[in-house]
């Protein structure tokens, strides 16, 4: 058999998808060189290379401070938004329930309002009530966005089990909660882990609701590093950011490799 | 083995049940009862209301009217996990994350049972189903037939008095499904169990079961046992549904208490039981015989061309063209006395009129 | 023991799937929804009823040119990213093994890194020494560093590679899920690679286009970050605009009034393509 020579359009579609491709990565990436640079200003290539920007990161009092924040809010924004989508997720695929089309409108919504509407509304209600700055605040808020994306997971998990196994638990003696711990859950653990990882890196990355329900002195990493590209330059800020690239990839990624290797 | 052994079978009683769906009458007014230890098949086509009325015997759906009894219990509103009746679902539904044993163990576990208790009960229906030594396997390293066998080891190893089926056999290979139909009624004959069971292999309902129900748009049609629904089937439906049949169209010519006279739309004059209510003088008929009791001669009969001449091994099947539309299928052994004719030999039709059954032509839908 | 406490076809009953989603439902009207009707409530009444705040948004020449310059750079970005997007859908679409997992990874990168990191490395990129001006000069095209930052050049060029993701993912779906055998049928039937393109995989590929643009289009325009860290006052969007009005203005009202154009928007582009959108298979694009 002969290979046949690729015909110029196809190199060109490859060159241009190619092209594309390197720009669509390339910016996302190009914060990773950015911090390891020794210079005192942001430049790229740097001229000289050093950790010293991951140094002054981790000894700098405010940027710490934010970080353990905003894991602390990603941290219990996971287990909430998990627990409570997955309930929703179960009320929807396996309850009796009538109005499923209102129901999933009712719950989608915070993904199709623009987050900026979101954070106004937000901080003029949070304000009122003492909650922005506050722990309580931001886990109300970062779970009210994670939701649809844990709801729209886990459903998607459960439509795909078979509801003939939950049916023969409950034959087989089980109660409605045996049933449910004993075979609905360990079988769409993969769907909820998953679930939890997306609501884990939406609070993490999430900017804008942020931005507005942050306090002068209590603050979201997003929120401080929104502010310090405003008015600086220094690469601690590509250190930050490429520390939140880095776990936010990392999440995903093993996300994504799970989920290959159990559909084998 | 003794110890899988319970109380024995228990009686199944329905009563006047009705279930619909929005607009689609699943159940209407179906009333069944099944006595202890006995095999019952649910017959019917697809969409016939088998399953609905399975799963309302599981307590999985509740009936919109009617009761249903287990035992002498009303049941009618218990909830599935109260039931306490074995169920084998269509595609096994074996939990995928347990092991075979821990897959039988599991309604044990669910009543509370010592572990060495569970462990012998769950050895005894491994046994049972011959799998003695599969115990550690996970549902997914075994075959179509073995993942069958566990499913049905689960749902006995609780001793339920009545074990319900759905369609259990209908993934199988033809070879499998037939050692699996002895299987499932030793199983049943040994533990002494009712069983329903739902299928719309009108063939394995006639091997298998004591009495057959046949359901048609959630109705029953008739119920019996196989040589009466066969022999005697009560409606045109039951006589198409069931084996072969040749259907003749004509009209009512004459009628006494038992038998009917019916000439037919393509001429000639037939003769059969009556079967149905309906019939009158000048009205429509349909005449259904079974093709092995149709008598091919050259004396008396209608008359007729041999069209077409089917062997299949040990038996031959012979079509016989009547006029311009009727076709008469007759059967008989491949060395019996029709074996020298050939397709063009003229031949009378003829069968005994207690072999025919007319039934009104509006009957049909 | 009454009916409706039963379970039907093996499904958790109506009170208990009430109870499954009142925890979620309370928080969503509490957190998000009572939230909103307070927005709309503060544009309103200030204290009386009055629909000032936006009469003035629609009335007010600046204003107006940022709702147009919105509209436009929404539309601009949208085909942008269609014009990049579809070739890079069309690859992955075909490609199998590695070569798809490492362009699926391309795609899925960018998407799953914060929106605020890939505008700051635009910030950093365009800036008056950054790597852009550095190269512009070193080919010797320009002499001056140019003004790149805070320009709607910038913005566009920023948005368009933010949003990309959010126009691949669609298009991939859908012509992954053309059969092979049509363009397959095609070529047998003597049809070249471009006719087979032109009448076969482009039309049946028009359901992820619509998608994958209304989303863009939606996302576009109420962005914020992006406008916020690239854009400047001459490129201010709706979104930067209510930010500003929060913060720097604090005029609230008229801030609601803004969010609330926005959000009306928003809703009725969504409730009108809301088949087109498939908004329920987009829980894999988190992030
Ligand atoms: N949960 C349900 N919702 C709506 N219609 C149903 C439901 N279950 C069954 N039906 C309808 O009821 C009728 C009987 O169904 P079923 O009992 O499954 O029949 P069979 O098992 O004999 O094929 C069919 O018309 C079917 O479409
Ligand atoms: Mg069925």
């Amino acid at each position: 058999m002969r290979a046949r020579a690729p015909s110029l359009g196809s190199v060109a579609l490859w060159a241009l998808v190619g092209t594309i491709l390197a720009v669509l990565v390339l910016p996302t990436l190009i914060v990773v060189p950015m911090s390891l640079t020794g210079d005192q200003y942001l430049g790229f290539p740097p001229r000289s290379w050093s950790l010293k920007w991951y140094t002054a990161y981790f000894s700098d009092a405010e940027w710490i401070r934010a970080t353990l924040f905003s894991l602390e809010i990603a941290a219990l924004t996971t287990v909430v938004a998990t627990i409570l989508g997955t309930c929703a997720a179960l009320a929807i695929v396996r309850g009796d329930v009538k109005g499923l089309g209102w129901i999933n409108a009712f719950t989608l919504a915070p993904m199709i309002v623009p987050h900026i509407v979101v954070a106004v509304a937000m901080y003029l209600t949070f304000a009122r009530l003492g909650l922005t700055g506050t722990v309580l605040g931001f886990v109300i808020a970062h779970t009210i966005l994670a939701l649809p994306y844990v709801v729209l997971t886990v459903s998607a998990t459960l439509y795909r089990l078979d509801p003939a196994l939950e049916m023969a638990a409950l034959n087989l003696g089980a109660s409605r909660l045996q049933a449910f711990f004993q075979v609905t859950l360990p079988l769409s653990l993969p769907g909820i882990a998953t679930a939890a990882a997306f609501a884990f890196i939406i609070s993490l990355d999430e900017a804008v609701v942020s931005f507005f329900l942050s306090g002068v002195h209590v603050k979201t990493l997003t929120r401080k590093l929104f502010e310090d590209i405003d008015y600086s330059l220094s690469p601690v800020i590509a250190s930050a950011s490429t520390l939140l690239v880095v776990v936010s990839i990392a999440v995903m990624a093993a996300i994504e490799l799970a989920r290959r290797s159990v559909k084998r | 083995m003794a110890e899988l052994k319970g109380a024995g079978g228990a009686p199944v009683s329905i009563a006047a049940v009705e279930k619909r769906f929005g607009s689609v009458a699943a159940l209407q007014g179906v009333s069944l009862d099944a006595g202890a230890g006995e095999f019952l098949s649910l017959l019917g086509p697809s969409g016939s209301g088998k399953t609905t009325l399975l799963m309302m015997i599981a307590g999985f759906e509740i009936p919109d009217r009617g009761t249903i009894a287990i035992g002498g219990r009303d049941v009618t509103e218990l909830p599935a996990n109260q039931r306490n009746v074995g169920m084998v679902f269509q595609r096994y539904a074996l939990f995928p994350h347990m092991t075979v044993a821990e897959n039988i163990g599991f309604p044990l576990r669910m009543r509370g049972l010592a572990r060495s208790e569970m462990s012998s009960r769950v050895e005894d229906a491994l046994k049972l189903v011959r799998l003695d030594g599969y115990g550690t396997r996970l549902p997914s390293q075994l075959s179509g037939g073995q993942q069958q066998r566990v499913a049905l080891a689960r749902a006995v190893v609780f001793r339920p008095p009545v074990l319900l089926m759905d369609e259990p056999l209908a993934a199988l290979d033809k070879k499998l499904r037939q050692a699996m139909q002895l299987e499932v009624r030793h199983l049943q004959r040994e533990l002494g169990l009712t069983v329903l069971y739902v299928t719309h292999d009108q063939e394995e309902a006639l091997t298998m079961s004591d009495r057959i129900a046949v359901l048609n748009d959630g109705r029953i049609e008739q119920i019996g046992r196989p040589e009466e629904l066969y022999e005697m089937p009560a409606s045109a439906f039951v006589a198409d549904f069931i084996g072969e049949t040749n259907f003749l169209s004509g009209d009512v010519v004459g009628l006494d208490a038992r038998e009917c006279r019916v000439l037919l739309d393509g001429d000639g004059l037939v003769t059969g039981r009556v079967a149905a209510d309906g019939l009158a003088a000048g009205t429509g008929a349909r005449l259904a015989v079974r093709p092995d009791r149709v008598r091919l001669g050259n004396a008396e009969g209608i008359e007729g061309t041999i069209a077409e001449r089917i062997y299949s091994g040990a038996m031959l099947m012979l079509a016989v063209r009547i006029g311009e539309t009727t076709t008469i299928m007759a059967r008989g052994p491949s060395n019996g006395p029709d074996a020298d004719r050939s397709v063009g030999d003229r031949v009378r039709v003829s069968w005994k009129p207690e072999d025919a059954r007319v039934y009104p032509a509006a009957a049909e839908r | 023991m009454t009916r409706w406490r039963q379970v039907r076809g093996g499904r958790w009953s109506p009170l208990a799937a009430m109870l499954l989603l009142s925890p979620m439902a309370l928080l969503l009207i509490a957190g998000f929804f009572y939230p909103l009707v307070n927005l709309l409530g503060r544009s309103l009444w200030t204290p009386e009823f009055s629909l000032v705040h936006y009469e003035r948004l629609l009335g007010e020449p600046l204003y107006l040119l940022i709702l147009m310059r919105t509209l436009w750079i929404a539309g601009v970005v949208s085909v942008f990213t269609l014009l990049l997007g579809y070739p890079v859908a069309l690859v992955m679409a075909r490609l199998g093994g590695w070569k798809a997992a490492l362009v699926a990874a391309c795609v899925l990168v960018p998407l799953w890194t914060s929106a605020l990191v890939r505008s700051y490395a635009w910030v950093v990129l365009l800036q008056r020494n950054g790597i852009v001006n550095d190269t512009l000069r070193g080919l010797g095209l320009t002499e001056q560093p140019l003004r790149l930052i805070h320009t709607e050049g910038a913005l566009l060029v920023a948005m368009t590679h933010v949003l990309l993701p959010f126009m691949v993912l669609p298009i991939y779906s859908v012509l992954r899920a053309i059969s092979t055998d049509l363009p397959r049928a095609a070529a047998n039937l003597g049809a070249g690679t471009w006719s087979i393109f032109r009448h076969v995989t482009l039309p049946l590929s028009l359901p992820g286009v619509f998608a994958g643009t209304l989303m863009v289009f939606i996302l576009s325009l109420g962005f914020y970050i992006t406008p916020a860290l690239v854009g400047g006052p001459r490129t201010l969007m709706i979104a930067t605009l209510i930010g500003q009005q929060m913060t720097e203005l604090l005029n609230w009202s008229f801030a609601s009034a803004i969010a609330a154009a926005l959000l009306a928007v928003t809703l009725l582009l969504v409730a009108a393509f809301r088949r087109v959108l498939r908004i329920d298979q987009m829980a894999g694009h988190a992030g």
